[in-house]
């Protein structure tokens, strides 16, 4: 594959600007390899209390809370928050059905999920956080490990930003085993696809990763025209990946066609919640700031399943 | 079924365009990338097997819009026969001829009459209805059978009860007049008379024109030309050579019949009195036979032709009077006692001369005279009857004179007093039975007649020029009774209509005055005499029915009763004193006239007549002016009524716009691509 120059950027500066504004807070500790803002699990040398601990032979005797041993003649250490670094994977679906925008000029899918990708590449670059990428249609097209330099964490940009070239459809689930071999425990992976995979297990690998301490964040991505069929008008559909193409008057049809996309949103809903993934629909016309503030935002939960 | 406009027909091939429409339009729809097309396409998965049906519907609805539209423009319209008119409402005043010559049977089809019945039905029938129909019989003289109606019912009902016909001539033109104004202030604009005739008729120029405002149609029934032998006259008389017999001459005519010869027949009823092969040469044969009738109640017999086997039947046989002639029996008196020469007493003496010969001349449209005349002293004398006496220039103060006259007045004689030398003033021995009082004669220098309030003629005809040198001065007590007045009012002619008397203050002769010698001077006499008779006096020869006069019957009589040939009483009892119209008699044959008065019922025997068809109505050949219309038997005025369809075409075009766009909504708008 080539190193082809973006289209354009991934996202542009103004939002990397007000996006740069907002700190990562993940829910779950996170385990890096480096010191970090985050929470680890493992105690650290953090000012942060955490608890006492019964001392045990080998442990370090300057962790010994001293006057904790006078209140309950106990021996008792100190356990200290250890701010861990955060290592995140970022796959972005680059399938064909991703480099589709409702209209001319308008925001592809790809586009807009390359667009919130770049967003968290950039909060976490500023967290000094590792950001690694897989890129994958049917096939997985390049994949970055995570690093937290910044020469790296622009090269994750740079491979957000290139056009989509594959002709094939998505399968998701390649992605996912490829990420649950580099992802390691107890980090963030991040999809960003219009999941338009019709193999039935395709999400089945979120469970392993889920089960690795891995905090799962489903960026599902579509267009307001694949939501709700656009303008009226008969026209000719075609698929973006091979599908049989069909005549339809919108009007005539945008109900039923409605019920088969909120059902299919339903079944991707539950999959990934299922599987203890976060799940967030994300429409292409909306900025890409809102679904960033909440994902980075996650307390309020406002829209996360 | 067909079309105004066949070339319009090409829009048809419009039809297709929806079809390549149909082809064509999956290219015309755009092509939309959609990567959830595989959504779209489960939830059209259903709706496929409805696009399977909904398509081809729309296509079809499409192709018959176009096609409707395309006929539309066409002008289609159907075609169906009406029997008349045009199916619209219409006034329609239907003419048939009911004459002697539509009495003729047409092989296969019965009468000409009842093919005219059944056809004036179809058309009655095939009219709308609020259609207005008036029924003219044509045979004369015309008649309104059926006033114009609205009612088809009462049209038909008319029609139905139409008699058969009679011994009528045609009478077209009348009728068609009689017809037109029935249709004057008609309902509808289209006004039409339809006339169903043989025209068998020589005034056929008379119907070739239409009244102004009003279509004729003529519809010929029946053949060109009809062979026919028909008994053309008779003459019945007494036989000198043998009392109480009759020698009746009958001519016979064969009318396009290559016939020889015809056997005819004398009869009364069933029983046959004479018979008589009669050699027809050049078309006509005659022969006389001599009848002796069987008893004296017999009052009339027939002539039959045997074994014509014609198409026409009701001129093969007619009916003649046997009795004594009917004319009205005149007695002139002669008060000259001059004795009369040989040539005076053929012409009726010297007074009465002038008035024996206006008599002579009285024209047959009414009864004739028989003029008899007498002297004073046979008259005064004598037992002999008259329907009418004239004492001219007779002395009136003769009581014998008076006593015969008065006799002769209570037996119902009609009298005449008329003025001369010997008539003087003064009181007579009639004062009381005349109704005039006669004051005087004297010479007088006057000149003309004029007509009084009782007036006889409302014709001059010379009476105002007429020179008077010597007159009766009479005083007239009922100026009412006036019939004619001299120029100075004085009265000239009194006439007593009831009692049948009159008083002239005029001599009959030309001694006092020129009034014999004015053309005037026939029809005032015939009128007078006629007015003196008494009623009840018919023509002795046979009469057709527009010929038939007016019947008038004594005073008195309470019931009349006429005995037609069928064996039929038709009976009037209201206003006996005017005459009674008689023209809805048709029948032919003899009949007889039978009076209720206060001594009873007995026949009125002069009032018998015999009503016989015309020879022209037995000459069953079509006259020329309908040579130019369609072959007889045809319906010449059936048309056939188009009916527009375009409107039709235009509604089911909209319906089925509506359909179309009915299954475009409905339709799902998807295809398999």
């Amino acid at each position: 594959m080539s190193e082809a120059a973006p289209k354009r950027a991934p996202i542009d500066p103004e939002a990397a600007r007000r996006i740069a504004a907002l700190t990562l807070e993940i829910q779950r500790a996170a385990l890096g390899l480096l010191s970090g803002k985050h929470k680890s699990p493992h105690r650290g040398a953090s000012v942060v209390f955490v608890e006492h601990r019964e001392y045990r032979p080998g442990d370090d005797p300057r962790l010994i809370d001293w006057r904790a041993y006078a209140r309950n003649d106990r021996h008792a250490i100190k356990r200290f928050e250890q701010e861990a670094q955060l290592s995140c994977t970022l796959l972005l679906d680059a399938s064909r059905s991703m480099d589709f925008a409702a209209d001319a000029g308008a925001r592809s899918k790809i586009e807009h999920a390359a667009g919130l990708l770049a967003g968290i590449a950039l909060v976490l670059r500023k967290q000094s956080d590792a950001v690694g990428l897989v890129r994958f249609a049917k096939e997985i097209e390049r994949t970055l490990p995570a690093r937290a330099s910044v020469a790296h964490v622009d090269r994750v940009l740079t491979a957000l930003g290139l056009p989509v070239t594959a002709p094939t459809g998505t399968r998701v689930r390649g992605a996912l085993d490829a990420t649950l071999d580099r992802a390691g425990r107890r980090g963030l992976v991040v999809i960003a696809s219009d999941l338009l995979d019709d193999a039935p297990d395709a999400l089945a690998p979120i469970s392993q990763l889920v089960a690795r301490g891995n905090e799962v964040w489903i960026l599902h991505v579509l267009t307001p025209e694949e939501l709700d069929l656009g303008t009226d008008g008969a026209a000719r559909y075609v698929g973006l990946e091979g599908e049989a193409p069909v005549e339809a008057d919108p009007s005539a049809v945008r109900t039923a066609y409605k019920r088969e996309v909120e059902a299919f949103l339903s079944r991707m809903r539950a999959a990934a919640t299922a599987r203890g993934a976060h799940y967030r629909l994300t429409r292409t016309d909306e900025p890409l700031e809102r679904p960033l503030a909440e994902l980075l935002l996650r307390g309020r939960r406002s829209r996360w399943a | 079924m067909g079309l105004g406009l066949p070339l319009a027909l090409l829009g048809l091939a419009l039809a297709g365009v929806p079809i390549l429409a149909h082809l064509v339009r999956r290219s015309d729809v755009p092509t939309r990338a959609l990567p959830t097309v595989a959504l779209l396409a489960r939830a059209l998965a259903e709706s496929r097997r409805q696009v399977r049906v909904v398509d081809p519907l729309l296509l079809a609805l499409r192709i018959a819009l176009v096609a409707a539209l395309a006929i539309a423009v066409t002008a289609p319209y159907s075609e169906r026969s009406v029997a008349y008119g045009t199916g619209a409402l219409a006034s329609v005043a239907i003419v048939l001829d009911d004459s002697m010559s539509m009495a003729r049977t047409v092989e296969g089809d019965g009468t000409l009459w009842a093919l005219a019945q059944s056809r004036a039905r179809e058309a009655i029938e095939a009219l709308p209805e609020g259609s207005e129909i008036a029924i003219v019989a044509a045979g004369r003289p015309a008649r309104a059978i059926a006033p114009r109606t609205a009612v088809r019912s009462e049209a038909l009902t008319a029609l139905d009860e139409m008699a058969a016909p009679g011994a009528r001539s045609t009478g077209l033109a009348d009728a068609i007049a009689l017809a037109a104004r029935q249709l004057s202030g008609a309902a509808h604009s289209d006004r039409r008379i339809l006339v169903l005739s043989d025209f068998a008729t020589r005034d056929g120029d008379d119907v070739r024109d239409a009244p102004s405002g009003i279509r004729l149609d003529r519809e010929v029934l029946g053949p060109e030309m009809t062979p026919n032998v028909a008994i053309a006259s008779i003459s019945a008389a007494p036989d000198p050579t043998i009392e109480g017999s009759v020698s009746v001459i009958v001519a016979v005519r064969a009318l396009g019949a290559t016939v020889d010869q015809v056997t005819v027949v004398i009869a009364i009823g069933d029983r046959e009195l004479a018979r008589a092969d009669v050699p027809l040469v050049d078309g006509g044969g005659r022969t006389t036979l001599h009848v002796l009738p069987p008893d004296e109640t017999a009052t009339s017999a027939e002539v039959r032709i045997l074994d014509t086997h014609d198409a026409l039947t009701l001129d093969d046989t007619r009916a003649f009077l046997l009795r004594p002639s009917s004319a009205l029996r005149v007695l002139l008196v002669d008060g000259d006692p001059r004795p009369l020469s040989r040539r005076a007493v053929a012409t009726g003496g010297a007074s009465t001369r002038f008035l024996a010969q206006a008599l002579a001349l009285a024209p047959n449209d009414g009864p004739r005279f028989v003029v008899r005349r007498t002297d004073v002293e046979t008259f005064a004398s004598g037992q002999e009857s008259a329907d009418v006496i004239a004492l001219a220039d007779v002395d009136l103060t003769r009581e014998d004179v008076a006593r015969r006259a008065r006799a002769a007045l209570d037996a119902g004689t009609g009298l005449l007093v008329a003025g001369g030398d010997h008539v003087r003033g003064g009181a007579t021995a009639l004062a009381e039975r005349i109704p005039a009082r006669i004051v005087t004669a004297q010479d007088v220098a006057r000149t003309g007649l004029f007509a009084g309030p009782a007036a006889l003629r409302s014709r001059d005809e010379g009476l105002s020029r007429v020179a008077i040198t010597r007159a009766l001065v009479l005083d007239a007590p009922r100026p009412d009774q006036v019939a004619l007045r001299f120029d100075d009012a004085s009265p000239a002619l009194v006439v007593d209509r009831e009692a049948r008397t009159a008083v002239l203050a005029l001599p009959l002769d030309d001694a006092g005055s020129d009034l014999p010698l004015h053309p005037g001077f026939v029809a005032l006499a015939v009128e007078l005499f006629r007015a003196l008779a008494p009623g009840g006096s018919m023509p002795d020869e046979a009469v057709s029915p527009d010929a038939l006069p007016a019947l008038t019957v004594p005073a008195g009589t309470s019931r009349v009763e006429i005995l037609a040939p069928g064996g039929g009483v038709i009976g009037f009892e209201d206003d006996l004193s005017r005459p009674i119209d008689l023209t809805s008699l048709a029948t032919p044959g003899a009949y007889r006239v039978r009076t209720t008065d206060g001594g009873g019922t007995h026949d009125l025997t002069r009032a018998s007549f015999v009503i016989a068809p015309t020879l022209d109505e037995s000459r069953l050949e079509r006259a020329p002016v309908v040579d130019a219309a369609p072959a007889a038997g045809t319906d010449t005025s059936e048309s056939r009524v188009r009916t527009r369809l375009a409107p039709w075409c235009f509604a089911l075009a909209g319906l089925l716009a509506l359909a179309e766009a009915w299954a475009r909504r409905s339709r799902p708008a998807v295809r398999p691509a």
